[in-house]
């Protein structure tokens, strides 16, 4: 009775005109930011620090929550429609949606994402209200052992990923390996590859990485081809009725991997540390295990642009309720975020899901407000923002080449960013032009430092027998050949199924 | 072409000299501290990421000081190489104006002076210091689910587990003291991801003890995630100064040499907060500056300010010359520092 009171306390104070309105200017600002490139909900939130200083809560919070929750969706729309990632966590999403706008197909692509983002973050946030309960346990339950199984299983996908030439997918891997070794490694205390230069200690950031790997090849291919990026004579394409039938498509056709990609999205938000960069990949992977049609990702599949989208939208509600009830922020955001939540004077811990519930059911239904928000505005200006795609390539080269440079530079201020990122770009554009796997790079390099952390943690708290310590770390082992040999399982229960069908034929006759 | 050439050059040379004699020359400083810093902007540096505890420090102390300074003050995150490029510049590119200076913990930049990092090109001798608070002991702790509950069952138990994040951090160093002093037998586990990957070991059952700042200690004592044991110290400290220090437990006379060495250089493990500024600033200046700063640590709304954000009860106000004092004292002992890397690699395999 008492959680119903404070949250229908919470649910009148959304509702009130002063937050509503500090909610919506916060969604306008997130989903601007969200659209530039390498500008993450992150280093919003660390701008508006000074302004929260002693503010009230209750509109300090709507801001930030309707800040960092939101920027992910203005980052699907430079994902989709000019193959640069707003945010680390719509990386995934750049393969086939720009591919779809490649085809003159943007408006779908927009629409599978708009539906998936906001029906993602909506479930995301029903099923944290179900689990404040159980949230402790559930952490509880994953220890350094289980998260490098985790870790290991999410590497597994690479396989996934580079299906059509795993030797060079593996090579692109160890690339992305190598590169999250650049830097101090603070297990040791030595610093690595480094060449003496105290600015890459903290090693590469990921945003530099994605940008190099994933945007800079496709702009420097604009260029030269001098083609537009979708096809000009495709006059229609863009129109909100394109939008909407995306939106339609997602409830018709591909439910269930939305609603797979919503619970491992989830479930990735609720572990410290793991976070959405590696999550969306996985989920990816996962994607293209499971689909009936795996040779169409990488040319517009729209399970390819549903499942990273649904999980990197839930994973926020996740992140989020964690660092509220344990006070252990599971991404760089959070830790933010704890500060913002501190410098108000209210203190995340386990006390605090019991003495503020409503502040905490209040943060939760301003991130639900915010998505729609968001999402309204998304529709509303997706038909325009669409026109971009038939813009002569040699604007945009013009326009986005400098504002990712200028992007890079912003996040650290660090001169090398800008060093490393022509670097990058060589790499990248090496790849691409030899067919070597970008998503099997990336997703090396987001999870080469924490598989270095945790193996080396395993290994000095259980020694091998690691895989044992606990049942879920058995289930996870377990986990590991069923997703090396996803395929040929597959094949064969389907086979059994057929001549079980066969048989059942044969007795009829 | 010719003229044009000349022209050019005039206005070069012009352009020059008249950047040169504008540009303020700290050593010809006339204006008095009060009406210098009228309506400049100070910038407080901080070599820790937005949101960490220094960073709130300074952030606290940029609403505060410019009704004291009449300047604007401005805080930047300047966490380059975990730090070292910021502090590095202190001791070489900073202009010493007054305008320019750090906030920081000794924790975060003597050690690293003391044990030889090849990365720093600081004296800590060389900084002015401004003004700071005093130290308090690291403590240990334990989760209050575990099985171990006091002191004595810390010092009976076999193969005990310490989560530490940085090998080289103070609190790793302060963690391979306790357990040299007290006699533990164990290992540190090294590689655990900030305070939060730590305190998680330890509830998780990962590990079985931690190190941890004093204002952690009473916070995770509140919400019941956290057991602290022992002060990591030759004598109690606030906040925490319900729980023994390790020398009330250990007799000093039972210490053999190293650990006499060990706590005779214990100021190595200080975590004074303070304010300093690059060596060369007009001293009429640092006088203000630290008039200033121990001006705003006076003031109650600041006092209320920082207990919010930071759970933390300022601790007495330290002077610049007193922390100066201890960064020459400690640094008279850097060639016996060895001591440190050695005790720390006997416990972090």
């Amino acid at each position: 009775m008492e959680l119903f009171s404070a949250f229908t306390d919470a649910l009148v104070r959304i509702f009130h005109p002063t937050i509503l309105l500090v909610t919506f200017v916060s969604t306008v600002v997130a989903l601007v930011f969200g659209i530039l490139p390498a500008i993450s909900g992150a280093l919003v939130c660390i701008l508006i620090l000074p302004f929260l200083y002693g503010m009230d809560p209750f509109i300090g919070m709507p801001i930030l929550c309707a800040l960092f929750s939101v920027s992910c969706m203005g980052g699907s729309i430079t994902a989709i429609l000019l193959g640069i990632p707003g945010d680390n966590i719509n990386a995934a999403t750049v393969i086939d949606g720009f591919a779809m706008t490649r085809k003159g197909q943007g408006g779908r692509a927009l629409g599978l994402s708009l539906a998936a983002n906001i029906l993602g973050a909506l479930a995301s946030i029903g099923i944290s209200f179900l689990l404040i309960p159980m949230i402790v346990p559930i952490i509880m339950t994953f220890k350094t052992a289980e998260m490098l199984l985790i870790i290991v299983v999410a590497l597994l996908f690479i396989s996934v990923l580079t299906k059509h030439n795993r030797i060079k997918g593996l090579i692109a891997a160890g690339i992305g390996l190598l590169l999250s070794c650049i830097g101090y490694q603070a297990s040791t205390g030595v610093a690595r590859f480094t060449f003496g230069n105290l600015y890459l200690y903290e090693g590469l950031e990921t945003p530099t990485v994605l940008m190099g790997i994933l945007a800079m090849p496709v702009l420097l291919e604009l260029h030269a081809t001098g083609s537009t990026i979708a096809p000009s004579d495709m006059t229609g394409a863009g129109r909100l009725s394109e939008l909407v039938g995306g939106m339609k498509e997602l409830l018709r056709s591909y439910k269930s991997i939305w609603f797979r990609g919503s619970v491992i999205g989830y479930f990735f938000g609720l572990l410290p540390g793991i976070g959405g960069a590696a999550c969306v990949w996985m989920v990816y992977g996962h994607a293209k295990q499971t689909s009936r049609h795996p040779e169409e990702f990488g040319k517009g599949a729209p399970d390819g642009i549903v499942a990273p989208e649904a999980a990197s939208n839930s994973a926020h509600p996740g992140d989020l309720l964690i660092t509220l009830a344990l006070g252990i922020p599971g991404s760089g955001v959070m830790v933010v975020l704890l500060a913002a939540f501190l410098m108000m004077g209210v203190t995340p811990g386990p006390k605090l899901l019991i003495e503020h519930t409503t502040l905490c059911f209040e943060m939760l239904l301003t991130v639900a407000a915010a998505n729609i928000m968001g999402a309204a505005l998304f529709f509303f200006g997706a038909p325009l923002l669409t026109k971009v795609t038939r813009v002569s390539p040699y604007y945009i080269f013009a326009y986005l080449i400098p504002l990712i440079v200028l992007s890079t530079f912003v996040s650290r201020e660090y001169t090398v960013d800008m060093i490393v990122i022509a670097i990058v770009s060589l790499i990248g554009l090496f790849m691409a032009r030899f067919g070597f796997s970008a998503p099997a790079l990336i997703l090396g390099f987001v999870l080469g430092k924490m598989l270095e952390t945790y193996l080396t943690l395993s290994l000095d708290l259980h020694g091998f027998t690691f895989f044992f310590s606990s049942p879920a770390s058995v289930a996870l082992t377990v986990l590991i050949p069923l997703t090396i040999f996803f395929d040929h399982i597959q094949r064969f229960l389907g086979r059994l199924l057929h001549r079980k069908v066969e048989l059942l034929h044969g007795d009829d006759d | 072409m010719k003229t044009l050439l000349t022209l050019s050059l005039l206005l070069a040379v012009a352009m020059i000299a008249g950047t040169v004699s504008a540009a303020p020359s700290p050593a010809a400083a006339t204006d008095s501290p009060a009406k210098f810093y009228q309506g400049k902007v100070i910038t407080i540096n901080t070599q820790s990421p937005a949101g960490s505890t220094s960073d709130l420090w300074a952030r606290t102390l940029a609403v505060y000081l410019p009704e004291i300074t009449g300047a604007k003050v401005a805080v930047k995150n300047e966490t380059a190489g975990g730090g070292r490029v910021i502090e590095n510049a202190f001791a070489t590119t900073i202009k010493p104006d007054g305008l320019t200076m750090m906030f920081t913990s000794a924790g975060t930049i003597w050690p690293a002076f003391m044990t030889g990092d090849p990365a720093v090109k600081f004296d800590i001798t060389k900084f002015q210091y401004i003004g700071g608070t005093e130290s308090s002991n690291t403590l240990i702790a334990v989760s209050p689910k575990g099985k171990i509950k006091t002191i004595d069952d810390l010092r009976k138990a076999k193969g005990l587990k310490f989560a530490a994040s940085n090998k080289t951090s103070l609190l790793t160093y302060a963690n391979a003291l306790a357990m040299s002093i007290l006699g533990l037998d164990g290992r540190i586990i090294t590689g655990f991801q900030g305070s939060t990957g730590r305190l998680l070991a330890i509830q998780q059952g990962d590990a079985d003890g931690l190190v941890t700042s004093p204002v952690s200690a009473a916070r995770g004592m509140t919400d019941g995630v956290m057991l602290p044991l022992v002060q990591i110290g030759t004598e109690r400290t606030k906040p925490c100064e319900e729980f023994p220090s390790m020398m009330e437990i250990v007799k000093a006379d039972t210490l053999n040499d190293m650990q006499k060495r060990l706590i005779a250089s214990i100021d190595i493990l200080s975590d004074a907060k303070f304010l300093f500024a690059p060596p060369g600033v007009p001293q009429d200046r640092m006088a203000f500056l630290s008039g200033a700063f121990k001006k705003a640590l006076e003031n109650p709304a600041l006092r209320a300010a920082m207990l919010k954000a930071t759970g933390e009860d300022i601790p007495p106000y330290v002077s610049g010359d007193a922390l100066s004092k201890m960064a020459k004292q400690l640094a008279a002992r850097k060639p016996e520092m060895t001591i440190w890397n050695d005790v720390l690699n006997k416990y972090v395999k």
